[in-house]
Protein backbone atom coordinates (compact mmCIF):
# COMPACT_ATOMS: atom_id res chain seq x y z
CA UNK A 1 0.00 0.00 0.00
CA UNK A 2 1.84 2.99 -0.99
CA UNK A 3 0.96 6.17 -3.21
CA UNK A 4 1.39 4.15 -6.15
CA UNK A 5 -2.43 3.41 -5.49
CA UNK A 6 -3.39 7.08 -7.39
CA UNK A 7 -1.90 5.76 -10.56
CA UNK A 8 -4.90 3.83 -11.32
CA UNK A 9 -6.93 7.32 -11.30
CA UNK A 10 -9.02 7.78 -14.71
CA UNK A 11 -11.22 10.40 -15.09
CA UNK A 12 -13.46 10.86 -18.43
CA UNK A 13 -15.71 14.02 -19.11
CA UNK A 14 -15.11 13.47 -23.09
CA UNK A 15 -18.63 11.61 -23.67
CA UNK A 16 -20.78 13.68 -21.72
CA UNK A 17 -24.13 13.62 -21.08
CA UNK A 18 -26.45 15.31 -23.19
CA UNK A 19 -29.79 16.76 -21.48
CA UNK A 20 -27.44 18.50 -18.73
CA UNK A 21 -24.65 21.47 -18.46
CA UNK A 22 -21.59 19.43 -17.24
CA UNK A 23 -20.85 15.86 -16.70
CA UNK A 24 -17.74 13.73 -15.70
CA UNK A 25 -16.94 10.25 -14.35
CA UNK A 26 -14.43 9.61 -11.83
CA UNK A 27 -12.18 6.58 -10.51
CA UNK A 28 -10.22 5.63 -8.15
CA UNK A 29 -9.76 2.04 -9.63
CA UNK A 30 -12.02 0.19 -11.62
CA UNK A 31 -13.99 -0.90 -8.60
CA UNK A 32 -14.79 2.87 -7.60
CA UNK A 33 -16.26 4.81 -10.26
CA UNK A 34 -18.65 7.55 -10.19
CA UNK A 35 -20.60 9.72 -12.55
CA UNK A 36 -21.67 13.38 -11.71
CA UNK A 37 -23.94 15.69 -13.87
CA UNK A 38 -24.17 19.04 -13.24
CA UNK A 39 -27.15 21.39 -14.31
CA UNK A 40 -27.39 24.83 -13.16
CA UNK A 41 -28.14 27.60 -12.96
CA UNK A 42 -31.81 26.84 -13.46
CA UNK A 43 -34.87 27.58 -12.33
CA UNK A 44 -35.74 26.66 -8.98
CA UNK A 45 -38.81 25.83 -7.33
CA UNK A 46 -40.32 28.82 -5.58
CA UNK A 47 -40.43 26.62 -2.18
CA UNK A 48 -36.31 25.92 -2.84
CA UNK A 49 -35.33 29.73 -4.02
CA UNK A 50 -33.26 31.96 -1.67
CA UNK A 51 -33.30 35.50 -2.64
CA UNK A 52 -29.70 36.46 -2.00
CA UNK A 53 -28.01 32.82 -3.22
CA UNK A 54 -28.22 29.93 -5.10
CA UNK A 55 -29.68 26.97 -3.86
CA UNK A 56 -27.54 23.59 -4.13
CA UNK A 57 -29.37 20.60 -4.52
CA UNK A 58 -27.41 16.57 -4.36
CA UNK A 59 -29.33 13.56 -5.39
CA UNK A 60 -27.04 10.48 -5.14
CA UNK A 61 -27.94 7.05 -6.57
CA UNK A 62 -26.23 4.37 -5.77
CA UNK A 63 -25.63 1.59 -8.13
CA UNK A 64 -28.72 -0.83 -7.29
CA UNK A 65 -31.74 -0.30 -5.06
CA UNK A 66 -33.12 2.65 -4.21
CA UNK A 67 -31.15 5.79 -2.30
CA UNK A 68 -31.38 5.33 1.70
CA UNK A 69 -30.16 7.25 4.43
CA UNK A 70 -26.64 6.46 3.90
CA UNK A 71 -26.92 8.12 0.04
CA UNK A 72 -29.00 11.17 1.80
CA UNK A 73 -25.89 11.07 3.83
CA UNK A 74 -23.46 11.36 0.89
CA UNK A 75 -25.63 13.89 -0.43
CA UNK A 76 -25.56 16.33 2.36
CA UNK A 77 -21.87 15.89 2.75
CA UNK A 78 -21.66 17.07 -1.52
CA UNK A 79 -23.93 19.51 -0.68
CA UNK A 80 -21.82 21.36 1.98
CA UNK A 81 -18.96 20.73 0.07
CA UNK A 82 -20.19 23.08 -3.07
CA UNK A 83 -21.90 25.59 -1.02
CA UNK A 84 -18.19 26.46 0.28
CA UNK A 85 -16.57 25.86 -3.01
CA UNK A 86 -19.01 27.71 -5.43
CA UNK A 87 -19.66 31.36 -5.40
CA UNK A 88 -23.59 31.20 -4.41
CA UNK A 89 -24.54 34.66 -4.67
CA UNK A 90 -23.47 35.18 -8.07
CA UNK A 91 -27.08 33.53 -9.26
CA UNK A 92 -29.65 34.33 -6.75
CA UNK A 93 -32.93 32.92 -6.89
CA UNK A 94 -31.55 29.84 -8.98
CA UNK A 95 -31.02 26.38 -8.45
CA UNK A 96 -27.77 23.99 -9.07
CA UNK A 97 -28.81 20.27 -9.72
CA UNK A 98 -26.36 17.83 -8.66
CA UNK A 99 -26.92 14.16 -10.09
CA UNK A 100 -24.42 11.73 -8.60
CA UNK A 101 -24.83 7.93 -9.97
CA UNK A 102 -22.40 5.35 -8.04
CA UNK A 103 -20.97 2.97 -10.80
CA UNK A 104 -19.47 0.03 -8.12
CA UNK A 105 -21.03 -1.12 -5.26
CA UNK A 106 -20.47 0.78 -2.31
CA UNK A 107 -16.82 0.44 -0.37
CA UNK A 108 -16.80 -0.67 3.28
CA UNK A 109 -14.48 2.52 3.21
CA UNK A 110 -15.09 6.45 2.27
CA UNK A 111 -13.49 6.01 -1.28
CA UNK A 112 -16.95 5.99 -2.73
CA UNK A 113 -17.37 8.85 -1.59
CA UNK A 114 -14.04 10.58 -2.36
CA UNK A 115 -14.78 9.22 -5.80
CA UNK A 116 -18.02 11.20 -5.92
CA UNK A 117 -16.70 14.54 -4.57
CA UNK A 118 -13.99 14.70 -7.19
CA UNK A 119 -16.71 13.71 -9.92
CA UNK A 120 -18.72 16.28 -8.96
CA UNK A 121 -16.03 19.23 -9.15
CA UNK A 122 -15.60 17.82 -12.57
CA UNK A 123 -18.64 18.50 -13.61
CA UNK A 124 -18.81 21.74 -11.84
CA UNK A 125 -15.67 22.49 -13.87
CA UNK A 126 -17.08 20.78 -17.31
CA UNK A 127 -19.99 22.83 -17.07
CA UNK A 128 -18.44 26.21 -16.61
CA UNK A 129 -21.44 27.96 -15.80
CA UNK A 130 -21.09 28.50 -11.73
CA UNK A 131 -18.02 30.25 -10.50
CA UNK A 132 -15.50 28.32 -8.14
CA UNK A 133 -13.14 29.42 -5.11
CA UNK A 134 -11.09 26.55 -5.97
CA UNK A 135 -11.41 22.87 -6.97
CA UNK A 136 -11.73 20.25 -4.32
CA UNK A 137 -10.25 17.49 -4.34
CA UNK A 138 -10.99 14.49 -2.32
CA UNK A 139 -9.49 11.15 -1.11
CA UNK A 140 -10.06 8.54 1.47
CA UNK A 141 -7.33 7.02 4.05
CA UNK A 142 -7.42 3.76 5.75
CA UNK A 143 -5.43 2.96 9.16
CA UNK A 144 -3.21 -0.57 9.47
CA UNK A 145 -4.15 -2.97 12.19
CA UNK A 146 -1.87 -2.18 14.94
CA UNK A 147 -1.56 1.03 13.96
CA UNK A 148 -0.04 4.04 13.33
CA UNK A 149 0.83 3.78 9.65
CA UNK A 150 -1.96 5.81 7.62
CA UNK A 151 -1.93 5.36 3.95
CA UNK A 152 -4.10 5.80 0.61
CA UNK A 153 -6.68 2.91 0.33
CA UNK A 154 -5.75 0.80 -2.20
CA UNK A 155 -7.92 -1.68 -3.26
CA UNK A 156 -10.53 -4.20 -1.38
CA UNK A 157 -8.12 -6.92 -0.70
CA UNK A 158 -6.30 -4.22 1.65
CA UNK A 159 -9.56 -3.68 3.62
CA UNK A 160 -9.29 -6.60 6.04
CA UNK A 161 -6.21 -5.12 6.89
CA UNK A 162 -7.72 -1.80 7.39
CA UNK A 163 -8.99 -0.20 11.02
CA UNK A 164 -10.99 2.30 10.23
CA UNK A 165 -10.12 5.31 8.23
CA UNK A 166 -11.99 8.60 6.84
CA UNK A 167 -12.44 10.84 4.37
CA UNK A 168 -10.88 14.42 3.12
CA UNK A 169 -11.61 16.91 1.21
CA UNK A 170 -9.79 20.02 0.40
CA UNK A 171 -10.22 23.22 -1.68
CA UNK A 172 -7.35 24.09 -3.92
CA UNK A 173 -6.72 27.29 -5.56
CA UNK A 174 -3.91 29.75 -6.13
CA UNK A 175 -5.83 32.67 -4.36
CA UNK A 176 -5.98 31.06 -1.20
CA UNK A 177 -3.36 31.79 1.83
CA UNK A 178 -0.85 29.11 2.43
CA UNK A 179 2.23 27.20 0.88
CA UNK A 180 3.00 25.89 -2.12
CA UNK A 181 3.73 22.53 -2.34
CA UNK A 182 5.41 21.48 -5.63
CA UNK A 183 2.85 22.37 -8.67
CA UNK A 184 -0.50 22.21 -6.57
CA UNK A 185 -1.81 25.48 -5.09
CA UNK A 186 -2.53 26.49 -1.82
CA UNK A 187 -5.17 24.20 0.03
CA UNK A 188 -7.53 24.26 2.72
CA UNK A 189 -9.93 21.48 4.33
CA UNK A 190 -13.53 21.67 3.34
CA UNK A 191 -14.87 18.61 4.72
CA UNK A 192 -13.44 15.90 6.42
CA UNK A 193 -14.70 12.61 8.64
CA UNK A 194 -11.98 10.10 10.35
CA UNK A 195 -13.35 6.92 12.75
CA UNK A 196 -11.64 3.87 14.11
CA UNK A 197 -13.74 0.35 13.29
CA UNK A 198 -15.36 -1.46 15.88
CA UNK A 199 -12.97 -2.28 19.16
CA UNK A 200 -10.48 0.43 18.59
CA UNK A 201 -9.63 4.17 18.77
CA UNK A 202 -7.14 6.61 17.92
CA UNK A 203 -5.50 9.73 18.96
CA UNK A 204 -4.89 13.24 17.61
CA UNK A 205 -1.76 12.78 16.54
CA UNK A 206 -2.69 10.11 14.52
CA UNK A 207 -5.26 12.69 13.03
CA UNK A 208 -2.77 15.17 12.20
CA UNK A 209 -0.95 12.74 10.37
CA UNK A 210 -3.70 11.44 8.45
CA UNK A 211 -4.50 14.80 7.29
CA UNK A 212 -1.47 15.24 5.91
CA UNK A 213 -1.15 11.95 3.94
CA UNK A 214 -4.30 13.14 2.35
CA UNK A 215 -3.52 16.64 1.41
CA UNK A 216 -0.56 15.23 -0.40
CA UNK A 217 -2.68 12.60 -1.98
CA UNK A 218 -5.21 15.03 -2.69
CA UNK A 219 -2.75 17.57 -4.69
CA UNK A 220 -1.60 14.20 -6.74
CA UNK A 221 -5.32 14.05 -7.44
CA UNK A 222 -5.71 18.02 -8.46
CA UNK A 223 -2.61 16.95 -10.95
CA UNK A 224 -4.17 14.44 -12.22
CA UNK A 225 -7.81 16.35 -13.04
CA UNK A 226 -5.01 19.56 -14.68
CA UNK A 227 -3.82 17.08 -16.64
CA UNK A 228 -6.53 15.72 -17.77
CA UNK A 229 -8.81 18.94 -18.48
CA UNK A 230 -5.57 20.32 -20.22
CA UNK A 231 -6.01 17.44 -23.13
CA UNK A 232 -9.88 18.29 -23.35
CA UNK A 233 -11.13 19.18 -26.44
CA UNK A 234 -13.22 22.52 -26.11
CA UNK A 235 -16.54 22.81 -28.20
CA UNK A 236 -15.61 23.91 -31.37
CA UNK A 237 -11.84 23.11 -31.16
CA UNK A 238 -10.58 20.56 -33.82
CA UNK A 239 -7.68 19.52 -31.95
CA UNK A 240 -6.93 19.57 -28.35
CA UNK A 241 -4.85 22.69 -27.05
CA UNK A 242 -1.90 20.60 -26.41
CA UNK A 243 -1.27 19.54 -29.95
CA UNK A 244 -1.39 22.96 -31.70
CA UNK A 245 2.20 24.36 -31.48
CA UNK A 246 1.79 28.18 -31.23
CA UNK A 247 4.30 30.33 -32.84
CA UNK A 248 5.39 33.51 -31.46
CA UNK A 249 5.68 36.43 -34.51
CA UNK A 250 8.51 38.51 -33.85
CA UNK B 1 -38.30 61.02 16.14
CA UNK B 2 -40.13 60.06 18.65
CA UNK B 3 -43.65 60.29 19.47
CA UNK B 4 -45.23 63.01 22.33
CA UNK B 5 -46.58 60.24 24.13
CA UNK B 6 -43.44 57.79 24.76
CA UNK B 7 -40.40 58.96 26.11
CA UNK B 8 -38.96 55.78 28.11
CA UNK B 9 -39.04 52.73 26.10
CA UNK B 10 -40.59 49.72 28.12
CA UNK B 11 -39.00 46.74 28.78
CA UNK B 12 -41.60 44.77 26.90
CA UNK B 13 -40.93 46.76 23.89
CA UNK B 14 -36.83 46.92 23.92
CA UNK B 15 -37.87 43.18 24.24
CA UNK B 16 -39.56 43.06 20.92
CA UNK B 17 -37.02 45.37 19.10
CA UNK B 18 -34.15 42.60 20.07
CA UNK B 19 -36.52 40.07 18.78
CA UNK B 20 -37.46 41.72 15.39
CA UNK B 21 -33.47 42.61 15.16
CA UNK B 22 -33.07 39.04 15.76
CA UNK B 23 -35.34 37.47 13.19
CA UNK B 24 -34.15 40.07 10.72
CA UNK B 25 -30.36 39.98 10.97
CA UNK B 26 -29.73 36.35 12.78
CA UNK B 27 -25.54 36.97 12.40
CA UNK B 28 -25.34 40.45 13.62
CA UNK B 29 -27.17 39.53 16.21
CA UNK B 30 -24.89 36.40 16.92
CA UNK B 31 -21.80 38.76 16.42
CA UNK B 32 -22.71 41.75 18.48
CA UNK B 33 -23.34 39.07 21.63
CA UNK B 34 -19.92 37.21 20.37
CA UNK B 35 -17.95 40.46 20.73
CA UNK B 36 -18.74 40.52 24.26
CA UNK B 37 -17.22 36.68 24.68
CA UNK B 38 -20.84 35.42 25.62
CA UNK B 39 -24.08 33.57 23.65
CA UNK B 40 -27.66 34.92 23.21
CA UNK B 41 -28.75 32.25 26.20
CA UNK B 42 -26.34 33.32 28.71
CA UNK B 43 -23.78 30.60 28.29
CA UNK B 44 -19.95 31.20 27.90
CA UNK B 45 -18.26 29.39 24.63
CA UNK B 46 -17.23 26.80 26.39
CA UNK B 47 -20.37 25.89 28.43
CA UNK B 48 -22.56 22.82 27.83
CA UNK B 49 -26.25 23.01 28.28
CA UNK B 50 -27.85 21.43 31.51
CA UNK B 51 -28.00 17.72 30.19
CA UNK B 52 -31.09 14.78 32.28
CA UNK B 53 -31.33 11.49 31.46
CA UNK B 54 -34.57 9.45 32.56
CA UNK B 55 -34.16 5.93 31.92
CA UNK B 56 -36.76 3.35 31.64
CA UNK B 57 -40.02 5.18 31.51
CA UNK B 58 -41.47 3.62 28.69
CA UNK B 59 -43.02 0.18 30.11
CA UNK B 60 -44.11 -1.38 27.01
CA UNK B 61 -40.37 -0.89 25.28
CA UNK B 62 -37.70 -3.29 26.15
CA UNK B 63 -35.76 -0.31 27.08
CA UNK B 64 -36.41 3.39 26.85
CA UNK B 65 -34.63 6.66 27.91
CA UNK B 66 -35.35 10.30 27.67
CA UNK B 67 -32.98 12.81 27.38
CA UNK B 68 -33.15 16.79 28.05
CA UNK B 69 -30.11 18.73 26.25
CA UNK B 70 -31.12 22.65 27.40
CA UNK B 71 -34.32 22.53 25.70
CA UNK B 72 -33.60 20.00 22.76
CA UNK B 73 -35.80 16.81 24.03
CA UNK B 74 -35.51 13.25 22.44
CA UNK B 75 -37.06 10.35 23.64
CA UNK B 76 -35.43 7.05 22.34
CA UNK B 77 -37.22 3.04 22.96
CA UNK B 78 -35.83 -0.29 21.74
CA UNK B 79 -38.01 -3.02 21.18
CA UNK B 80 -36.72 -6.31 20.51
CA UNK B 81 -37.82 -8.98 17.82
CA UNK B 82 -36.73 -12.08 16.89
CA UNK B 83 -35.37 -12.87 13.47
CA UNK B 84 -33.30 -14.80 11.15
CA UNK B 85 -29.82 -14.00 10.64
CA UNK B 86 -27.93 -13.56 7.40
CA UNK B 87 -26.39 -16.03 5.61
CA UNK B 88 -23.14 -14.85 5.38
CA UNK B 89 -22.99 -13.67 9.32
CA UNK B 90 -25.18 -16.41 10.57
CA UNK B 91 -24.11 -15.42 14.33
CA UNK B 92 -24.81 -11.80 14.27
CA UNK B 93 -27.80 -9.96 15.42
CA UNK B 94 -29.23 -6.90 13.90
CA UNK B 95 -29.14 -3.15 15.50
CA UNK B 96 -31.56 -0.94 13.88
CA UNK B 97 -31.51 2.63 15.02
CA UNK B 98 -33.56 5.25 13.76
CA UNK B 99 -34.46 8.53 14.72
CA UNK B 100 -37.57 10.83 13.63
CA UNK B 101 -37.62 14.41 13.43
CA UNK B 102 -41.64 15.02 13.34
CA UNK B 103 -43.24 18.17 12.63
CA UNK B 104 -43.82 18.81 16.07
CA UNK B 105 -40.60 19.10 17.26
CA UNK B 106 -40.10 22.63 15.20
CA UNK B 107 -41.75 24.49 13.35
CA UNK B 108 -38.82 23.77 10.45
CA UNK B 109 -40.16 20.32 9.72
CA UNK B 110 -43.17 20.01 8.07
CA UNK B 111 -45.22 16.64 8.46
CA UNK B 112 -44.84 14.12 5.76
CA UNK B 113 -41.57 12.04 4.80
CA UNK B 114 -38.53 11.99 7.05
CA UNK B 115 -36.71 14.66 6.17
CA UNK B 116 -32.93 15.11 4.59
CA UNK B 117 -32.02 15.88 8.42
CA UNK B 118 -33.47 13.06 9.91
CA UNK B 119 -32.41 10.84 7.34
CA UNK B 120 -28.37 12.13 7.57
CA UNK B 121 -29.10 11.98 11.34
CA UNK B 122 -30.17 8.33 11.50
CA UNK B 123 -27.18 7.64 9.17
CA UNK B 124 -24.75 9.31 11.11
CA UNK B 125 -26.19 7.55 14.57
CA UNK B 126 -25.72 4.11 12.87
CA UNK B 127 -22.21 4.81 11.82
CA UNK B 128 -21.55 5.71 15.27
CA UNK B 129 -22.84 2.95 17.38
CA UNK B 130 -21.27 0.63 14.51
CA UNK B 131 -18.16 2.50 14.69
CA UNK B 132 -17.65 2.61 18.26
CA UNK B 133 -18.66 -1.40 18.45
CA UNK B 134 -20.42 -0.13 22.23
CA UNK B 135 -22.87 -3.97 21.40
CA UNK B 136 -21.19 -6.44 19.74
CA UNK B 137 -23.49 -8.12 17.54
CA UNK B 138 -22.32 -11.50 18.08
CA UNK B 139 -23.97 -11.30 21.66
CA UNK B 140 -27.49 -10.78 19.79
CA UNK B 141 -27.16 -14.61 18.68
CA UNK B 142 -29.56 -17.50 20.31
CA UNK B 143 -28.87 -19.76 18.05
CA UNK B 144 -26.23 -19.65 14.64
CA UNK B 145 -28.12 -19.66 11.59
CA UNK B 146 -31.53 -20.14 12.89
CA UNK B 147 -32.81 -16.99 15.36
CA UNK B 148 -31.02 -13.80 16.48
CA UNK B 149 -32.35 -10.89 18.62
CA UNK B 150 -32.84 -7.84 16.00
CA UNK B 151 -33.02 -4.73 18.33
CA UNK B 152 -35.10 -1.63 16.94
CA UNK B 153 -33.29 1.48 18.46
CA UNK B 154 -36.08 4.14 17.70
CA UNK B 155 -35.61 7.85 18.43
CA UNK B 156 -38.15 10.65 18.63
CA UNK B 157 -37.45 13.99 18.69
CA UNK B 158 -40.10 15.78 21.12
CA UNK B 159 -38.45 19.32 21.16
CA UNK B 160 -35.57 20.80 19.27
CA UNK B 161 -33.18 23.26 20.26
CA UNK B 162 -29.59 22.47 18.01
CA UNK B 163 -27.24 19.54 18.69
CA UNK B 164 -29.76 16.83 18.18
CA UNK B 165 -27.00 14.46 17.65
CA UNK B 166 -25.24 14.55 20.50
CA UNK B 167 -28.91 14.37 22.76
CA UNK B 168 -30.16 10.92 20.12
CA UNK B 169 -26.74 8.94 20.71
CA UNK B 170 -26.90 10.03 24.68
CA UNK B 171 -30.70 8.45 24.46
CA UNK B 172 -29.89 5.62 22.41
CA UNK B 173 -27.02 4.42 24.89
CA UNK B 174 -28.91 4.97 27.66
CA UNK B 175 -32.08 3.31 25.82
CA UNK B 176 -29.27 0.02 25.35
CA UNK B 177 -27.91 0.28 28.91
CA UNK B 178 -31.43 0.42 30.26
CA UNK B 179 -32.65 -2.98 28.08
CA UNK B 180 -33.12 -6.19 28.79
CA UNK B 181 -34.09 -9.29 27.01
CA UNK B 182 -35.68 -12.37 28.31
CA UNK B 183 -33.51 -15.85 27.96
CA UNK B 184 -34.63 -17.31 25.00
CA UNK B 185 -34.38 -20.77 23.99
CA UNK B 186 -34.16 -22.04 20.60
CA UNK B 187 -36.19 -25.72 20.10
CA UNK B 188 -34.35 -27.57 16.99
CA UNK B 189 -36.90 -29.84 16.85
CA UNK B 190 -39.73 -27.76 16.67
CA UNK B 191 -37.86 -24.94 15.34
CA UNK B 192 -39.59 -21.73 17.46
CA UNK B 193 -37.67 -19.39 19.84
CA UNK B 194 -39.35 -19.81 23.38
CA UNK B 195 -38.60 -16.29 25.53
CA UNK B 196 -38.82 -16.74 29.20
CA UNK B 197 -41.39 -14.18 31.16
CA UNK B 198 -39.59 -14.52 34.12
CA UNK B 199 -35.41 -14.26 33.41
CA UNK B 200 -34.55 -10.81 31.77
CA UNK B 201 -30.59 -10.22 31.48
CA UNK B 202 -29.23 -6.79 30.07
CA UNK B 203 -27.44 -5.96 26.99
CA UNK B 204 -23.57 -6.52 27.39
CA UNK B 205 -22.20 -3.67 26.60
CA UNK B 206 -18.44 -3.09 26.31
CA UNK B 207 -17.66 0.59 25.35
CA UNK B 208 -19.30 3.70 27.02
CA UNK B 209 -19.03 6.97 24.99
CA UNK B 210 -20.12 10.44 24.32
CA UNK B 211 -20.44 12.70 21.28
CA UNK B 212 -19.94 16.39 21.33
CA UNK B 213 -20.63 18.76 18.76
CA UNK B 214 -18.71 22.30 18.34
CA UNK B 215 -19.31 25.23 16.12
CA UNK B 216 -16.71 27.39 14.80
CA UNK B 217 -17.45 31.13 14.15
CA UNK B 218 -15.09 33.30 11.59
CA UNK B 219 -12.46 30.62 12.60
CA UNK B 220 -11.91 31.85 16.21
CA UNK B 221 -14.76 31.63 17.92
CA UNK B 222 -15.49 27.80 19.28
CA UNK B 223 -19.05 27.40 20.49
CA UNK B 224 -19.59 24.57 22.16
CA UNK B 225 -23.32 22.65 22.12
CA UNK B 226 -24.76 25.34 19.51
CA UNK B 227 -28.56 25.70 19.80
CA UNK B 228 -31.06 25.56 16.88
CA UNK B 229 -30.32 29.55 16.35
CA UNK B 230 -26.62 29.44 16.53
CA UNK B 231 -26.81 25.96 14.36
CA UNK B 232 -27.21 27.87 10.95
CA UNK B 233 -24.88 30.44 11.63
CA UNK B 234 -21.31 28.62 12.18
CA UNK B 235 -19.26 28.85 9.62
CA UNK B 236 -17.53 24.98 10.27
CA UNK B 237 -19.43 22.17 12.52
CA UNK B 238 -17.14 19.81 13.88
CA UNK B 239 -18.13 16.77 16.13
CA UNK B 240 -15.88 14.78 17.98
CA UNK B 241 -16.87 11.12 19.72
CA UNK B 242 -14.85 10.14 22.56
CA UNK B 243 -14.89 7.05 24.80
CA UNK B 244 -14.95 6.97 28.88
CA UNK B 245 -11.29 5.79 28.38
CA UNK B 246 -10.63 9.29 26.63
CA UNK B 247 -9.99 7.50 23.16
CA UNK B 248 -10.87 8.74 19.92
CA UNK B 249 -13.74 7.18 18.53
CA UNK B 250 -14.70 9.14 14.88
CA UNK B 251 -14.48 13.06 14.41
CA UNK B 252 -16.64 15.01 11.74
CA UNK B 253 -15.81 18.32 10.45
CA UNK B 254 -17.51 20.12 7.53
CA UNK B 255 -16.70 23.82 6.67
CA UNK B 256 -13.55 24.96 6.46
CA UNK B 257 -10.28 24.84 7.77
CA UNK B 258 -9.92 24.93 11.54
CA UNK B 259 -6.45 25.39 13.07
CA UNK B 260 -4.77 22.88 14.72
CA UNK B 261 -4.76 23.62 18.15
CA UNK B 262 -8.50 24.22 17.60
CA UNK B 263 -9.35 20.98 16.74
CA UNK B 264 -6.94 19.89 19.42
CA UNK B 265 -8.83 21.78 22.01
CA UNK B 266 -12.51 20.72 20.81
CA UNK B 267 -10.94 17.03 21.44
CA UNK B 268 -9.74 17.84 24.86
CA UNK B 269 -13.17 19.47 25.72
CA UNK B 270 -15.06 16.76 24.35
CA UNK B 271 -13.23 14.51 26.41
CA UNK B 272 -13.75 16.50 29.89
CA UNK B 273 -17.25 16.52 28.59
CA UNK B 274 -17.39 12.36 28.22
CA UNK B 275 -15.91 12.12 31.29
CA UNK B 276 -18.33 14.39 32.75
CA UNK B 277 -21.15 12.44 31.30
CA UNK B 278 -20.15 9.19 32.50
CA UNK B 279 -22.51 9.09 35.19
Amino acid sequence: MSSTALRSISISCEEGLDGVDGSARFSFRPSCSALASVSGPITARLAAEHPARATVEVHVRPLSSVPGTAEKSRGMAIREIVERSCLLAQHPRTLIQVVVQALTNPTPGYALLAAEINACTLALINAGSIAMRGVVCAVSVGRVKKGSVVSVEVDMADDAVLEGGGCFAFLFGFALSGPIKGSAPPCEDVWSTYSARPGSSFDQAELVRAREVAREAAAEVWQCMKNNIRRQKMVGEAQSPEEVVVKMEI
Amino acid sequence: MSSSSVTNPSAADEALRAQIFQRLHPRVYLERFIAEKIRPDGRTFDEWRNVSVNAGSISTADGSALVRMGETTIVCGVKAEIAEPELDRPEQGFLVPNIDLPAICSPKFKPGPPTEEAQVLSDRLNEALVASGALSLSSLCIHPGKAVWTLYVDCTCINYDGNAFDAALLAMLGALRNTTLPKATYNEETGRTTCSRKTRSPLPLTRNFASTSFGVLDTSHVLSDPTAFEEPLMDVMLTVIVDDRGELISTTESGGAISEETLLRCINRARERALELKD
